[in-house]
């Protein structure tokens, strides 16, 4: 007796590309029988061993599952022009995450708070976290979120450890020096805890990588010290609907929040623009309290644990400032702006922009005067030319404390600071070359001195660190 | 063997599947595709959805279970509409958008599936996977929105 039989989409590869085929039948079993002699494969697919339905495959007769029908498919009479479908069983899931012996011992303090429990140790191990930057933000960051259990943390870096990094990123090691800092971490983290997975990304963030980079990712924690990475952070979480644990430092102080453009600010709507280059000197350039980012990038992983977490008030439309010389916390309250260029209602930002021109700063170089238009001299050719008897007014804008580091023969110190005080002891028709450490201060008090009136100034190209590289290698760098 | 590399996903359609797998968090949304494409040599052309009930008794948080009767309804609708049934949709709450082993064990070759992450109620990432052959491992599809009409 013919019936047909409505095959699915995945099984008619078996039959040809049939979406339905004709057996002769007179009960469902040898309906069944009947198609499976058609392919092996099918069989394969359809019955077990012993010729039964397998239980992931349904069988309807009209509307009834022949399962209800009868206790088995023999008993399932057919008539002429039955129609039988065929329905795979459709399931699946994220499924169980689960902690092993040695996983529960470890995170055995997070586990017996009520915050956490064994269901928020189960979300830090499915947490992917991105941290940009392995520095000063970067180590206490990454060796938390590690600690903690967050099962996968990408580091982005492309630098190699150096000396000078050591008195504060403390995810590296004397022995570290000259190695890549990507090479390094991994070690350690993995040293600290070999239950996760470090993804390590050597590149320069860029407008072209970055949105790929960040979809793999949950969170964004951005421990990046320049504005153009920051800005690029930013825009990218805000596309991408990531939120942004972001930190940074300097000197004695420190700021953190949680952009999440979702549901409150993001970085531009409290900074649409960003400082003059040159301005807001760099942790290289103004220098940094060593335990500075032991304490931001803490609060950093604080944040980023909470957010996975789902506890606590996040510091959405919050920032936080930190006085280390004060001790105090201020908290400041930042709204959304409307109109922001990137998260508001009518965004101009709709994909990663150029943001080293958009913050006013030549790539490949940033501390060499800025790519401002300021004159610059290099170390070479301003030594050459004074040994030859040229006469220079060298004047040091750095402070007398860092004079006692390092200084050049024949500077005149001028700190920065005291150089709206003492323009009256320079004389605005004379030529001066300026320097400080690399070439922040010294393009600021350029800007200062031409807005003096003074018209024939230029820069000491990268600075007494330029001098102890390249002129006086007894010099020490710092 | 491997299935389509890409599937076709009208922004429309896509707006309504997220909106679905956020109304379920924290448990799993799961529902059919409907398109044309025969799940081995084209492009998966996907024109619309239909929201199936998660059936899964025990752990809806974790697992998704598409009901048979659903199916059938499913295979009808689309043999009258002269469609497909390309493939499921379910998501993943708090778990990134990649299928799980469960998700391989239990998939069948031919069928598009897609996957949507829902981190804290919000949606977040969309994948796309077909199994390479019945048994064996998924390989990444696609996701993006169909050509503008000639």
């Amino acid at each position: 007796m013919p019936v047909s039989i409505l095959i699915p989409t995945p099984l008619r590869r078996y039959v040809g590309g049939s979406k339905s085929v004709a057996v002769a039948a007179g009960t469902a079993e040898a309906a069944v029988a009947a198609l499976a002699a058609l392919s092996p494969d099918l069989a394969a697919q359809l019955l077990d061993g012993d010729g039964r339905l397998r239980p992931f495959v349904n069988l309807y007769l009209g509307d009834q599952n022949v399962r209800v029908l009868a206790p088995s498919l023999g008993e399932v009479k057919l008539k002429d022009g039955d129609v039988l479908t065929i329905v795979p069983a459709i399931a699946g899931g994220a499924g169980e995450v689960k902690l092993s012996r040695s996983e529960v011992l470890r995170y055995s303090r997070h586990l017996i708070m009520p915050e956490v429990t064994l269901e928020g140790q189960k979300r830090l191990k499915q947490a992917r976290v991105l941290c940009i930057g392995a520095g000063g933000l970067g180590s206490p960051l990454t060796l938390y979120l590690a600690a903690a259990g967050v099962g996968t943390i990408g580091v982005v870096d492309y630098d190699t450890v150096d000396l000078t990094n050591l008195q504060r990123q403390i995810l590296f090691s004397t022995a570290d020096v000259g190695r890549s800092k990507l090479e390094a971490a991994k070690e350690r983290l993995t040293q600290l805890n070999p239950e996760i997975e470090i993804v390590t990304h050597a590149m320069q963030l860029s407008s072209w990588n970055a949105l790929d980079l960040f979809r793999d990712y949950d969170i964004i924690a951005d421990g990046t010290d320049n504005f153009p990475t920051r800005y690029l952070v930013n825009d990218a979480c805000v596309l991408l609907g990531k939120p942004n644990v972001y930190a940074s430092i300097f000197r004695f102080e420190g700021q953190v929040s949680v952009f999440d453009a979702s549901r409150g600010p993001c970085y531009r709507c409290m900074f649409p623009e960003p400082p003059p280059a040159g301005l807001v000197p760099s942790c290289a350039e103004g220098g940094v309290l060593g335990v500075l980012p032991g304490i931001l990038g803490s609060l950093q992983a604080l944040e980023v644990l909470k957010l996975i977490l789902g506890v606590g008030d996040p510091l959405v439309g919050r920032l936080v400032l930190f006085d280390a010389l004060d001790f105090k916390f201020r908290e400041l309250a930042v709204a959304k702006d409307p109109h922001c260029a990137v998260c508001g209602a009518e965004p101009g930002i709709t994909a990663p922009v150029d943001y080293e021109a958009f913050c006013q700063i030549r790539g490949a170089e940033p501390d060499d005067g800025g790519g401002t238009g300021v004159p610059t001299i290099s170390v070479e050719d301003f030594h050459r030319r004074r040994e030859a008897g040229e006469r220079f007014n060298l004047l040091d804008v750095r402070e007398g404390y860092e004079a006692q580091i390092a200084g050049i023969p024949g500077a005149i110190r001028f700190p920065l600071s005291e150089l709206p005080a003492r323009l009256h002891e320079l004389d605005s028709a004379d030529t001066y070359t300026l320097h400080c450490h690399k070439a922040g201060r010294s393009t600021e008090a350029y800007r200062t001195l031409r807005k003096a009136g003074f018209g024939r100034l230029q820069i000491l190209s990268g600075g007494v660190d330029a001098w102890a590289e390249k002129i006086d290698k007894s010099l020490p760098r710092y | 063997m491997t299935g389509p590399a890409m599937a076709r996903l009208p922004e429309a359609v896509e707006a309504q599947l997220r909106r679905h797998c956020e109304e379920q968090y924290p448990f799993e949304a799961c529902g059919a595709l409907f398109g044309q494409g025969d799940g081995v040599e084209a492009v998966w052309i996907v024109s619309g959805i239909s929201q199936a009930p998660n059936e899964h008794g025990d752990d809806r948080k974790r697992r998704y279970l598409v009901p048979p009767e659903f199916q059938l309804q499913a295979q009808r609708h689309a043999a009258a509409t002269d469609q497909e049934v390309l493939g499921y949709y379910h998501s993943h709450p708090d778990h990134p958008a990649q299928p799980s082993e469960y998700d391989r064990s239990h998939a069948w070759f031919g069928y598009l599936y897609l996957i949507c992450a829902v981190h804290q109620g919000r949606s977040a990432d969309l994948n796309g996977f077909s199994l390479e052959d019945q048994g064996g491992a998924f390989v990444p599809v696609q996701v993006q929105a169909p050509l503008p009409p000639k």
